[in-house]
């Protein structure tokens, strides 16, 4: 079965989503944004922005906020109102329904939604680079019969198979993907451009039930945008006497002005406005700069936000339920991005709205999610894992490297090489960690085993590869090969993802709590292994190449490592103590290479020099720094 | 041990599982063809297209100075905006061409109708973009209503 698409027909704007690798995504319309707007010019056959850019040319010929018409009677309330906003002509139809005249021709509005729905499916088709034919529709609670089957006829015509017409506010509450949680009562508040719709359902096992539904279908972010252009305009005039409502092409850069300003006071308290050269007055250029703060808006528009609780009031009334009883409210539409909505919201229904999903693409997103349902796409294989928290080993020092990182989706799989830590080790052991902390101690151990017949070698000489490989159902296979002898042993540990959200948590904020200690811990014993290696790797100099030195270098280099390694063994080494020790046994260390080379090497005893001397100095300043 | 038979029943069971599992695994391996496709276009466009969101906002103020230079008709002004554009023009940035040319509303937003051939280009407000093939931002427009006498 091919894909199910999802497509939100707004007044406004539209979106379309489908299904893709367990989750819903939007898809981008061509002109590479995630909506466009419900806007058709049905003779050049125009939707979307192109339609939009042409509409102020060609006002009788453009048709917007066609979802207002959809199954209305031309008689009908809905249908005058919209009459008397919308430029384009509406009359009466076959069946006394309203229909819109442009020119001598009718168009039904079916056919003009389809139009819509034509370019969200061209739009799929080009993202998905398959043809689609079945789609999910969504369509406001309050719909009737007549408008649903309107709008199943407007998918007919777009030639698309409409498998399901779903509730606006159900889709939305599958994008917030609650239909997976309890039995609850959700109230979902959607302000969008145009209309303002709130809706009670009630959740039980996967079914969604609409207890009740108001709004206003005559108030969205447009009132909003209007309020903030009056505000500038009347502004300007008081300063400059200038009204800036005569001049058209002024009051357009006003408009994009007020619609930027908006958005940016929903994150910002304050935000400028600067429009140079805005108009002129006798010869003189005028430019206009108005700083608009969060509060301003907020007085600005504080009657239109209002407006909204009555509908709330009456859904609540409605749905007989008691504000006490709402298990979630959840935010959809663009507007409900402002922080004084969202105040609101709040203090109307006593709860914390939940606005995890953009409100402009929730919608068609549940749509879609609806279509990967029908189509058997949405299964429990949706439910891909994460690893909570990362997988690792023990490595030397006891700290913990990690292998598989927090948050990786399974099933996946990783390997690394890791060595012995000394001369001649015969074994290895292999000891398996969950968690965050950087010392392995601190970590949940998974399990450990130990892998032998190791052949006798260098400490760093013998490669061996461990492998995680954690399959979907969270069974965590490890296992430890010697490179060399292809020996292998492994170890097998079940539910290696499955732990309990409390733990998580617990385990994440204790890394955090933990995270300047853990830090020194490690530094410590990164410190620790640095000096080890040092006094290794010289006493194998010293074993290799000891006839070079004269005795009495010899002696003070060993007298050098000895210090340090009684540094190192005393119960109260510090990061300090280890390091100084180490500068100093390095120091001799160089000391005494230079002079070898230097005898070594007569001819070259200046080049040599010289190419070492800086070495060193940087050597130590890095060093500095790190002790700081 | 006793070999066991599958009944029909159970054959029949477990076939139906198999082509579940079957078009779930064609499913997840299409979605991810589909999504490699898409991603190695999409590398080509973000880096091809990386500066347009910070082009988009540049030519709010590039529309001031052009502003700017309208009324002040400054010579040095003048050469500084046309360094600033061939800078741009290196980086793929191109003029849609809207002076006397039919309104054509894929590459221009007409914002006001006036005396002047219909559906015509009268003036241009502000100056529209493509970058490389793409429609950065639309001209803003005054079109013709055709009502006045046009010559």
């Amino acid at each position: 079965m091919s894909k199910i698409i999802g497509i939100d027909l707004g007044t406004t704007n539209s979106a379309v989503a489908v299904m893709e690798g367990g989750t819903a995504k939007i898809i981008p319309t061509a002109e590479g944004r995630n909506t466009f707007p419900s806007i058709v010019e049905p003779i050049k056959n125009l939707v979307g922005d192109v339609a939009k850019r042409q509409m102020v040319l060609n006002s009788q010929n453009t048709i917007f906020s066609v979802k207002r018409l959809m199954g209305q009677k031309f008689s009908g309330k809905q249908s005058q109102k919209t009459k008397e906003i919308a430029p384009y002509e509406i009359a009466e139809g076959a069946g006394s329904m309203a229909v819109i005249k442009i020119a001598d021709k009718t168009y039904t509005p079916q056919e003009i939604s389809a139009k819509i729905l034509q370019k969200a499916k061209a739009d799929a088709e080009a993202y998905l680079g398959t043809t689609v034919t079945d789609a999910v529709i969504t369509v406001p609670a309050y719909f009737d019969d007549s408008q649903r089957q309107a709008t199943k006829q407007a998918g007919e015509i777009a030639g698309l198979n409409v498998q399901r017409i779903v509730n606006e506010p159900t889709a939305a509450a599958l994008a917030y993907g609650l239909d997976k949680g309890k039995n609850e009562t959700v109230v979902v508040y959607d302000l969008g451009g145009g209309t303002f719709d709130v809706s009670i359902l009630e959740l039980g096992d996967g079914v969604f039930e609409v207890k009740a539904t108001n709004g206003d279908t005559f108030l969205g972010g447009d009132d909003f945008d209007h309020r903030i252009i009056e505000y500038i305009v009347a502004e300007f005039k008081k300063e400059s006497g200038v009204d800036l409502s005569l001049d058209k092409q002024a009051l357009q850069r006003i408009k994009d002005a007020a619609e930027k300003a908006k958005i940016e006071l929903s994150s910002a308290m304050e935000t400028e406005i600067n429009q140079p050269f805005i108009t002129q007055r006798d010869g003189q250029p005028l430019h206009l700069t108005l700083k608009i703060t969060r509060a301003k808006l907020e007085e600005l528009v504080a009657d239109l936000i209002e407006r909204t609780i009555e509908p709330c009031k009456k859904a609540l009334a409605d749905a007989k339920i008691e504000k006490s009883h709402i298990g979630e409210v959840i935010l959809v539409g663009g507007m409900t991005r402002m922080p004084k909505v969202q105040q609101v919201v709040k203090e109307f229904f006593g709860k914390e709205p939940n606005k995890s999903v953009n409100p402009d693409e929730a919608v068609a997103l549940g749509a879609a999610i609806q279509g990967g349902v029908i189509s058997g796409d949405v299964k429990d294989i949706l439910l891909l894992d994460v690893t909570p928290l990362t997988l690792g080993i023990e490595t030397m020092g006891g700290v913990m490297t990690p292998l598989i990182e927090r948050n990786t989706t399974v099933p996946s799989s990783k390997s690394q090489i890791f060595s012995t830590a000394s001369d001649n080790q015969p074994q290895v052991e292999v000891h398996i960690l969950q968690g965050e902390r950087p010392m392995a101690a601190d970590n949940k151990s998974l399990g450990s085993f130990i892998l032998d017949g190791i052949m006798p070698a260098h400490r760093g000489v013998p490669q061996i590869e461990v492998t995680f490989d954690i399959d979907a159902n969270g069974i965590l296979n490890v296992s430890a090969k010697d490179k060399a002898t292809n020996k292998e042993q492994k170890i097998t540990i079940k539910n290696a993802t499955n732990l309990s959200d409390d733990e998580v948590e617990k385990m994440k904020q204790e890394a955090q709590k933990y995270e300047a200690e853990d830090k020194k811990k490690k530094e410590l014993v990164d410190k620790r292994n640095e000096a080890d290696s040092l006094i290794i790797q010289t006493r194998k100099v010293l074993s290799d190449a000891g006839d070079k030195f004269g005795a009495e270098s010899k002696k003070e280099i060993e007298d050098s490592l000895g210090e340090l390694e009684t540094e190192l063994k005393k119960s109260d080494s510090t990061f300090e103590s280890i390091d100084a020790s180490l500068k100093k046994a390095t120091e001799v260390m160089q000391k005494h290479a230079e002079a070898l080379y230097k005898a070594a090497g007569e001819k070259d005893k200046t080049e040599e020099s010289k190419a070492e001397e800086p070495k060193t100095d940087t050597d130590s300043a890095e060093e500095g720094e790190v002790v700081k | 041990m006793v070999k066991k038979h599958l009944n029909t029943e159970e054959i029949e069971k477990l076939n139906l599982r198999i082509e579940e599992l079957e078009s779930d695994y064609r499913r997840v391996l299409a979605d991810y063809k589909n999504q490699e496709r898409r991603f190695k276009d999409q590398e080509i466009l973000v880096v091809k297209m990386a500066n347009s969101v910070l082009l988009e906002k540049l030519l709010l103020n590039l529309d001031s100075l052009i502003l700017a230079q309208s009324h002040l008709k400054d010579k040095g002004l003048e050469m500084v905006i046309g360094q600033i554009f061939s800078t741009l023009s290196q980086e793929g940035l191109v003029e849609i061409k809207t002076d006397n040319q039919p309104f054509d509303p894929v590459t221009m937003d007409c914002t006001e109708i006036t005396p002047g051939e219909k559906d015509m280009v009268v003036e241009t407000i502000s100056k529209g973009y493509y970058l490389f093939d793409k429609v950065l931002r639309p001209a803003k427009v005054k079109v013709g209503d055709g009502m006045e006498n046009s010559k």
